[in-house]
């Protein structure tokens, strides 16, 4: 038992420095706005970061029984992950980002309809938290593959749990993140209502978002697609 | 209006155009990894340091090929080391894209080489690379030192022979103090040295 607990403190602390890391900074600023959009509904940011996180964990989860089952060896899905998630995620961010923005629309919707369409994305976007964190968890930079595959699966293989250590070092992982959107959102929230303009900062949140999403999957996409940068 | 589906054209062009780059680089590299990548020379065995398998490690190979292309190995590395008697190889192995803490690790790893021991690099008798092991040619180096992000890797190598490595994983954890790093790489590698009875 205490070694599972010492084990969890570890991977807790290892999770958080993988969040804080330098290279993983770019997501992690994608992941915070998408978070923290919805200025105006502080339970939906609470519920978004829960997806966020349980994506994240669930992504961890799986790599870790596929390695402590030994169905695949680690440097394979490390160096696998490292090469290709990242130049998936540089264009799909652009995308998601343009739909955010309002710049794509599905199903052939005219300018008049892009409200409506734009609500029912958000509705989704909710859901869109754990895609966004399963994604995220698999884009592995260098930084996050040593401390992920050098520092936490050698201790998840060592105490035989491919379900709670990696499912703790998940949350590690998303804890700065989603502390930093709620910190976000209580000051925006704030300041929204002292000026009673809570609904004019929800849509610059996410307009914000779109932005966002979109410079940092051009920066992804010059950085591992181009290698400009 | 008008300057909104400007800026979608442009990103949904960007997009392509990422997408079309990605695509045709992956299939030149399958192109041109075919046969090099196949050679015998190319491939040294996994053979960790418990391991006493003796094999071939030769850098005239082609990971030696791309190693020149990257400006980075020594003359002794384009001749091969197959032809004297112990030399310890002190690998920086990175993947295409970099960050900035595999750049100093990078610049680490050589400085705490240069600074303690600059005859022997000077005679050839440890060498350091630096390698791109996403690059086709280089690949088989994942799987021989069973690297899952970018290290340090000492190799020992006996006429031409490796006999054994070593992974200085804890380069990651020692990298926010540049002196314990050094230390660390220094001590690890002078250990390597002290058994060929270089010192």
């Amino acid at each position: 038992m205490n070694e599972l607990l010492s084990g969890a403190a570890l991977a807790l602390w290892l999770g958080i420095l993988t969040s804080i890391s330098p290279c993983p900074l770019a997501t992690n600023i994608a992941a915070i706005s998408y978070i923290g959009r919805k200025v105006e509904h502080p339970r939906l940011v609470l519920l978004t970061g829960l997806l966020y996180t349980l994506g994240r964990s669930l992504a961890y989860i799986v790599i870790s029984v596929v390695l402590v089952r030994g169905l695949l060896s680690a440097p394979h899905i490390s160096f696998f992950l490292q090469k290709h998630m990242m130049r998936i995620i540089g264009p799909l961010l652009i995308v998601v980002g343009m739909v955010l923005l309002g710049l794509i629309t599905f199903g052939g919707a005219k300018s008049g309809t892009s409200d409506r369409v734009m609500k029912r994305a958000d509705r989704m976007g909710i859901w869109g938290a754990g895609l966004l964190g399963i994604a995220f968890a698999l884009s592995f930079c260098p930084t996050s593959a040593a401390l992920f595959f050098g520092g936490f699966i050698p201790i998840s293989v060592e105490s035989g749990s491919a379900i709670v250590l990696p499912l703790v070092y998940g949350i590690g992982t998303a804890l700065p993140v989603v502390a930093f959107a709620v910190l976000l959102v209580t000051g925006a929230h704030y300041v929204g209502a002292v000026f009673q303009r809570i609904t004019r900062i929800e849509l610059w949140a996410r307009r914000i978002t779109g932005a966002l999403f979109i410079a940092v999957g051009i920066y992804i996409s010059l950085k591992y697609i181009f290698h400009l940068l | 209006m008008k300057g909104k589906n400007i800026v979608t054209v442009v990103l949904l062009l960007f997009v392509v155009a990422s997408v079309a780059f990605m695509l045709l680089k992956d299939s030149g590299r399958r192109g041109e990894s075919g046969p090099a990548a196949e050679a015998p020379a190319a491939a040294p065995r996994a053979a960790p340091s418990a391991d006493p398998a003796v094999v071939r490690h030769d850098h005239a190979g082609p990971a030696a090929a791309a190693e020149a292309r990257e400006g980075s190995a020594s003359p002794a590395a384009a001749q091969g080391t197959g032809a004297r008697e112990h030399v310890v190889v002190a690998y920086y192995f990175h993947g295409t894209a970099r960050c900035v803490t595999c750049n100093r690790i990078e610049e680490y790893t050589k400085e705490s080489l240069e600074s303690a021991f600059a005859g022997l690099l000077e005679a050839g008798k440890i060498e350091f690379h630096s390698v791109d092991v996403q690059r086709p040619e280089n690949n088989h180096f994942i799987a021989s030192y069973r690297l899952t992000s970018p290290t340090t890797v000492l190799v020992d190598v006996r006429g031409g022979e490796q006999v054994r490595w070593k992974n200085l994983d804890r380069v990651w954890s020692h990298v926010r103090d540049k002196d314990t790093f050094m230390q660390y790489v220094q001590a690890e590698t002078r250990e390597y040295l002290e058994e060929l009875q270089y010192e």
